[in-house]
Order: structure tokens, then sequence, then C-alpha cells
């Protein structure tokens, strides 16, 4: 099982292009090998073509418009399904998978879009390392959590943003990031 | 004559304040007194991680044994981040800023990402100076790691789980340094200190902060919205029943107070009373009429087990690491009298190449807990 642990990280190292031929043939074997982490693949596969995606073409990248209902409706319909122990624990790893899909795509798009200017819509906010994204990301297991802490630290801001303290904020109104403090108060 | 006393006066006064203003001018303004936190400091790190290429970062995975040849430069790299972390490490008090009466739920938490690939650094840097034989230096890296884990946990639900997922990767890079009796040795006075600083109650105090966290940043959102007549694309947004008002929503946030003190006096119970409580609880939270408890249905219930099971989790690796550096400097007899805390003997060591690994008979995702000493692969 820890060689499992291991390949999973891996797994989630080659989301981000990391792995060389070599290492991508070891997870080749191992997963030929090992149902479980076979299917782990499978879940994550999605994130893996979002991040190649917006690695190619960051600037174009557009979710789908019916995403975010396509998504609800995957977890709506997994949470009618009977068995109530089974349930959670399948809509918890839907749910997981899912909402990686969703926040890579949407936070590639959040951070595209200039601080100032057009407004990112609610859902691309949504996708930003904030309070609420973290509430919901929860119930991740901690691979799941620990990609999504990746690809936060990945686009996040590292400075300091100036004046703030370390602190940004979403201007109550429009949803746009803002690090100003001014700018957080005008809007 | 009143004119001229008048005039004379107010020259007067406007000289000495002139006078005042060059005199300031001329003279240092002294700083003004702040008392010091880690977090601005931590920021000063942040924004100078370096920027790796995919060779390099692929040099950083905790699977990369041994070191690769161009680890010196990866690691020179990290130099200027892991100075200021230093100095961060070394100021007690420390305050991420986030006001979440203000920002409400939209408040961006960019510095636990930001926290846990700094430690991903020191951790990797630890590794680099124990492979060179730095063993104080790697000791340094170590400490700091898991000073920063506790330094950005406790605040709430995901800070205490970013602080378990750091503290997971410092516990897995001090297990990987401890090659020998002389670096299990060196690393010793750090892995006593702070396993005897575990944090206690750790998932307890996590579900107990998330109540006001949760209360200051929901309150927030609603009264800002309601202010500005913008109620109902906050309820769709939130999928809360439209048509509710601002009165009855912060009845509801109000009323989530005593299930949070619930979940916390649950989540601190021992094994088979925790699981017959938390049925219980999980099957109150689902039939509950609050909305709000049934919005956290799938985020708090799914977190309460994940939270107590990696408190536990933590627990096992720190003995580990003491049973691991007890077996390299005392032999088999030292490790023996070291016990698994979820077992009834000492911990299931298997050798391997380069290494060793041990297992605890906690089961954390259905898998044992396991440590990798040394290169073991």
């Amino acid at each position: 099982m820890d060689k499992c642990a291991e390949i999973r990280e891996m797994l989630a190292m080659n989301a981000c292009g990391l792995l060389d031929d070599a290492e991508k043939a070891q997870v080749s074997a191992h997963l030929s090998a090992c149902r479980a982490c076979s299917e782990y693949a499978r879940s994550i596969q999605a994130v893996s073509a979002s991040i190649a995606a917006i690695d190619r073409d960051a600037d174009r990248i557009e979710p789908p418009a019916d995403m975010h209902e396509r998504l609800a409706a995957a977890v709506r319909k997994a949470a009618n399904k009977p068995s109530p122990r089974l349930t959670l624990w399948k809509v918890a790893t839907l749910a997981a998978s899912l909402a990686i899909v969703a926040f890579s795509l949407y936070f590639a798009l959040a951070w595209h879009a200039p601080i100032h200017g057009t407004t990112p819509t609610a859902k691309a906010a949504d996708a930003l390392p904030t309070f609420a994204t973290y509430r919901r990301a929860a119930s991740l297991d901690s691979h799941d959590l620990d990609a999504l802490l990746d690809m936060h630290a990945r686009f996040c801001p590292r400075g300091e943003p100036a004046g703030t303290a370390g602190r940004a904020f979403l201007a109550p109104n429009s949803g746009a990031w803002t690090n100003s403090k001014e700018a957080y108060h005008e809007t | 004559m009143k004119r001229s006393l008048l005039i004379v006066l107010a020259t007067t006064i406007l000289f000495l304040d002139g006078f005042h203003v060059l005199a300031a001018d001329t003279t240092p303004t002294p700083a003004v007194a702040h008392s010091p936190n880690a977090a601005l400091v931590y920021w000063r790190a942040f924004s100078v991680i370096p920027e790796l290429t995919k060779d390099e970062e692929a040099v950083m995975a905790p699977y990369a044994k041994p070191l690769p040849a161009n680890a010196t430069d990866v690691a020179a790299k990290w130099g200027p981040a892991l100075q200021l972390m230093y100095e961060a490490t070394a100021i007690p008090d420390c305050w991420w800023g986030v006001d979440y009466a203000k920002e409400g739920t939209g408040a961006v938490l960019s510095y636990l990402a930001n926290a846990r690939k700094l430690s991903r650094g020191a951790c990797f840097h630890a590794r680099y100076l124990a492979s060179k034989g730095d063993m104080a230096g790697a000791s340094k890296d170590l400490e700091s790691a898991v000073i920063l884990a506790r330094q950005v946990g406790g605040e709430n639900l995901i800070s205490t789980l970013v602080e378990v997922a750091i503290e997971k990767i410092a516990t897995d890079a001090t297990a990987s340094c401890m090659t020998d009796a002389k670096n299990a040795a060196a690393l010793s006075g750090m892995v006593d200190r702070f396993a005897s600083a575990l944090p206690a109650h750790l998932a307890k105090t996590a579900l107990l902060g998330e109540e006001p966290t949760f209360k200051l940043a929901f309150t927030s959102d609603v009264e800002r919205h309601a202010a500005a007549g913008t109620l109902p694309e906050f309820l769709a947004s939130m999928q809360l029943p439209a048509g509710t008002d601002e009165k009855t929503l912060l009845s509801w946030v109000a009323d989530t107070k005593d299930r949070y003190a619930q979940a916390a006096e649950i989540v601190d119970l021992p094994g088979l009373q925790f699981e017959k409580r938390f049925e219980t609880f999980s099957a109150e939270m689902k039939s509950s009429s609050n909305p709000l408890l049934k919005l956290d249905d799938y985020s708090i219930l799914t977190a309460i087990p994940k939270i107590r099971a990696y408190e536990m989790e933590l627990k096992a690796r720190w003995t580990m690491l003491h049973a691991g550096a007890a077996f390299l400097t005392g032999g088999q007899v030292a490790f023996d009298a070291i016990r698994d805390p979820f077992g009834d003997g000492p911990f299931a060591k298997t050798s391997l190449d380069g290494g060793f690994v041990l297992a605890s008979k906690l089961l954390v995702d259905s898998a044992p807990v396991m440590l990798k000493f040394g290169a073991a692969r």
C-alpha cells in the first residue's frame, strides 16, 4: 500500500507534467497490476487533461457553458443512489474528483482574468483559494487536497500584496479579486 | 495696536510651527513599533520561493532517492526563501491577517498553499543537507517545516488539514534523513521536542474553531448582500431557499453553534464510542430542518472522521520517528521498548534495501500508517 501512495504522488506529479519517461513507465507498470490505483488514475485523468490544456493555451481556455450544471447533475444523481454508507462514500469520491476538475478549470479562468477590469464570474471566484473553496474541499482525501494545494501554490501570487499585510480581498459586489484595500472599499 | 500684536503673534506661531516642521524633517522618523508577527516574515519568504523548471521540481519529489546531481542547484535556489523562513519560525506569534468578519466566505487563504510549498522546500533542503552530512542544518530545516505547520493550523478545519499535510511531509523527510545511528542521534532532539509538543485534541480544536470562522464569514456575506440588495442572488448561489430574509439566515447560522460543539465533543471520543455517536450525529445533521447544516453534509460530515484519523496518524508518525531513531541508535531492544500507541506491542518493522519501513496497527483510509527510514524503497 505504501507503493500505492508513492504511485499516487507520482500521478499528481504527472498531472503537472513532471514525470520523465522512466517514471511514467514505472507508474504504468504499477497501474497494470493495481486495480485501486488504476481507478484512482482514471479519476484524476481529467485533471491532467485540464492542466495540460492550461499549459498549452492558458489565454483561450474556457469551460464548457454547461459544465457547472453537468457537475451538479452528476453529484445529484450520485446522491440519489440507495445504500446510505456506500452512497456517502461514492458521493464524496465523485465530488472530490469533480471538484478538482472544476477547481482547476475555474481557477485557470479566474487567474487569467485581470484583477481590475473584466469581472470574473462568481463561479470563477469560487475557484480561488478562498475559505468557501477550502470549506467544500474539506471532504477531499489527503491526496486530492494536496493536489488542490499544489494547484493553488502554482497559480497563487506568492508576493506579499503591498500594504495589506499579506491579505487579498474578494470585492464584495463584483467578485473581482483585489489586493488593494482601497479598491476593496470602493467596490 | 491690537492688529499689530495679532500679526506679531501669528508670525511667531507660524515661525515656530515652521521650525518644528523643519526640525521634524531633519530628524529620522523612528519605525513604528509593532509586536513581531511571524506571518509577515513568512509572506516575504513566500515572495522568494524559487521558480523551478519541471526537471528541478522532480528533484524535490520525496521518492527521488538518492538525490540526483542537480540537487545542489535546486537546494541553492531555495536559500533566500529558507533564510526568511528561519527568521519567521523564531517569532512565536503568528497571525495570518485574515479578517473573516470583513472578507466573508470569499476571504483568500493563499497562505495555506504557499506554506505547504515552502515547507516542501525546507524538507527537500533538509534531505539535501543530510545527504551532505550537515545534520544540524537538516534538523533546522525540518524544525522550520514543523513550526510553520503548527503556526498554520488550529484556527479552523482547513488550516488544521493543511497543518497535518505539512507535518506528514516533515515526518516523511525526517525518517528519510535517518540513514544511520549518527544521523538518527542528530535528529533525536528535534523529534523529542516536537513529538512531546504535538497539539492535543487537534480535531476537537479544529471543529471548535470552524464554528466562529464560519459564523463570522457567513454573517458578513449575509449583511453585505442584504445591504446591497443582492440577497436573492446570494441565496441562489448558496442553494438556500429563495425568499429567506436576513434575520432567518442569521438565526440559522446561530443555530449551527451547538452542532459544532457536539461534533467537537464526539470527535474526541475513543473508537467505538465515536463510531456510535457519529452515526447518530450524522443522521441528525441530515434530517435537520436548518438548511445550513444540510449544506455542510458533504464537507463537514466527511471531514469529521478524516481529521480524527489524521490526529491519530500524526501521533503514530511521531512515535514511529522515536522508534526508528531508537532502533538505529540502540538496536532491537531499544526499538522494542517503544510501543505502537494503536497496537499492543512495537511497530511492525520490515528491512528493505537502503533502510527499513515501520508500520502501525492504525489504519487510515484502510491502509496502515507507514514510515520509510533511510533510503528504503
